[in-house]
């Protein structure tokens, strides 16, 4: 990133794997972000995102400790942030958990960094690029 | 026969004498006439067919002299009753295999053959073939028997719905005995809320095709559901539905099976998934800070070894929790110099990788960097429970010269890290005078406050 210094991008990161939520908040720090979290619960993830005026993108896991990622979701539609699941299960499996919800784009465990990178780089393209 | 030598009377004689004659060449049955020492006087042409023999040859002949012994045996204490009670034989079965290969049965009557005085002369007996009316009785029984002693259930009803037959069977797959459920409509081996489905998916269609098959929920005396395949047929009588009948065979198990495995293998699925994930993670954490190749591999295989111990020991507590004790004992197998001791604990299964973790890295740093370095250092690890919480303390004694700025490595950072963020719990470090200190406080799904058991404090 050259030219002026720029405020860094803020990413939510929910994920109760702290091994996996390490892994995909360095590759979020290397793209420039500022990581939020990463949270095990969605409680913790939701007074996070209260305080936060703005996010750009986050990054979920459907299983939580002690529940899921679905009371998230209507927040995130609310404030239009792009997110990505991130799971192990199938996608039968999403549907019992987004209740109807129109399923977004999701990365199946395990994935790699070159996949979460294009995954962010289609829903959070670098401000740069866009003319 | 008498003759008054009145031409009417002699008339009537001879046309009597013809009737009979006509009578015994043509009657169906088996007609006959004993006198008082039971031997034949008159027998029916069905009789000579009967023995194969000629009338001729028949008359003066006993039932003894003519039937195999299982047919006399009955007959002749008949006869002799007749004949000295009066009492007459109505609607006998008797018979059997009168000839070799021929099964003869009658339905027999024998009444007392008296003279117009009133003088006793014999009997009178009519035998009726039965042969074909009793093997379909008989083969009504069998299917009587067959299907009150088959195990498995048949029910059959009514057009409407009412329980017309209810086998052993039914009796012991619901619960229910035939006496009570006679009568009663078959929906009452329904749970309620499959009522409708009853008549749309079961009765309609068995009417429509004449035969069906169905999985169903059915309900036990006692109120339990199982699942049941049926296989049902329209009974019919004369060529118009008569009633239906079913056979139920209880599926539950399979049912259960094959739900169980979906979800076991749903489950497994996302555990490997997630595990590889956890790999592949581990392995990138370990090597960013790793010095050489040699140091990756040995800090990698140590920390895959103690996520190994975690997964057995959960695998073996059938994933429900980790006993603590165990955990401990099998992360510490090849420490010399640590001490373990506390009440038995079960953790929740979240808690079973940053444990073993944990465990192993203190091991690991109180070996390079502190107490098990020295000839003489040792551990103390105790547990106990602080109301909702386990509090595991690591202490380490005979330190000659514990560093005196703590700065944790990566593995006790990453040990902070699965401790806090994963398990919920709480992680500290704290340098004494004798060594290293480690305080872990794990939640548990039990409160222990209120009531302190053994080995609480």
């Amino acid at each position: 990133m050259s030219g002026e210094p720029q405020q860094p991008r803020t990413a939510l990161l929910v994920e109760d794997n702290f091994l996996a939520a390490l892994e995909v908040a360095d590759t979020l720090t290397d793209l420039g972000f500022s990581v939020l979290g990463p949270f095990a619960t969605s409680d913790d993830a939701l007074r996070a995102m209260e305080s936060a005026p703005r996010i750009e993108i986050a990054i979920l896991d459907v299983h939580l400790r002690g529940g899921t990622c679905a009371p998230l979701i209507p927040l995130l539609r609310a404030r239009e942030t792009p997110f990505v699941l991130i799971t192990g299960y199938s996608q039968p499996d999403l549907n019992d958990v987004l209740a109807g919800m129109p399923l977004p784009p999701r990365l199946g465990k395990p994935f790699s960094t070159r996949e979460l990178r294009a995954v962010l780089a289609e829903l959070a393209p670098p401000t740069g690029s866009r003319g | 026969m008498v003759d008054d030598s009145d031409p009417s009377d002699s008339d009537r004689a001879r046309v009597d004498s013809e009737l009979l004659a006509t009578l015994l060449a043509t009657t169906p049955d088996f007609v006959y006439f004993k006198d008082t020492e039971r031997r034949f006087v008159r027998v029916s042409k069905t009789m000579e067919t009967l023995f194969g023999l000629p009338e001729a040859e028949i008359i003066g002949k006993r039932d003894e002299d003519l039937f195999p012994e299982h047919i006399h045996i009955h007959s002749v204490p008949d006869d002799i009753r007749v004949l000295t009670t009066g009492e007459p034989i109505v609607n006998k079965l008797e018979g059997g295999e009168v000839r070799a290969g021929t099964q003869t049965w009658v339905l027999t009557n024998k009444t007392l053959w008296r003279s117009a005085s009133g003088e006793v002369q014999g009997l009178h007996g009519t035998s009726r073939e039965f042969t074909d009316l009793k093997r379909l009785r008989d083969s009504e029984r069998r299917a009587k028997q067959i299907l009150s002693q088959i195990h498995d259930s048949v029910i059959s009803v009514d057009l409407e719905g009412f329980i017309t037959s209810w086998n052993h069977g039914s009796e012991v797959l619901f619960g229910h005995s035939a006496e009570a459920m006679l009568g009663r409509h078959i929906s009452v081996v329904y749970p309620e809320e499959d009522h409708g489905l009853l008549e749309t998916d079961i009765i309609a269609p068995l009417l429509r095709q004449g035969e069906h098959h169905a999985e169903v929920r059915l309900l036990r005396a006692s109120g339990d559901v199982f699942y049941g395949h049926l296989a049902l047929s329209v009974l019919t009588e004369d060529g118009k539905p008569s009633g239906m009948i079913g056979y139920t065979m209880d599926i539950t198990e399979r049912v259960e099976g094959e739900k169980r495995r979906k979800l076991l293998m749903r489950e497994l699925d996302h555990r490997v998934k997630n595990s590889l994930a956890v790999v592949r993670s581990l392995a990138r954490q370990t090597a960013n800070r790793a010095p050489t190749l040699d140091a990756f591999l040995q800090q990698f295989s140590g920390r895959l070894d103690a996520m190994v111990v975690a997964h057995e020991t959960l695998a073996g507590n059938r994933w429900t929790g980790l006993p603590l004790r165990q955990a401990v004992s099998e992360a510490l197998t090849s420490s010399d110099g640590v001490t373990a001791d506390g009440p038995d604990v079960i953790l929740p299964p979240e808690c079973a990788t940053p444990l073993c973790l944990a465990l192993h890295e203190l091991t690991t740093n109180a070996r390079k960097h502190g107490a098990l370095q020295q000839a003489d250092g040792s551990v103390d690890l105790r547990w106990s429970w602080q109301a909702d919480e386990v509090e595991i303390r690591w202490r380490e004694h005979g330190c000659k010269e514990p560093p005196s700025n703590l700065k944790p490595g990566f593995g006790l950072s990453l040990v902070h890290g699965l401790i806090e963020h994963e398990a919920g719990g709480r992680f500290s470090l704290e340098m004494t005078p004798e060594g290293l200190s480690a305080t872990i406080h794990l939640p548990t799904r039990e409160d222990r406050s209120a009531s302190l058991g053994p080995g609480a404090r």
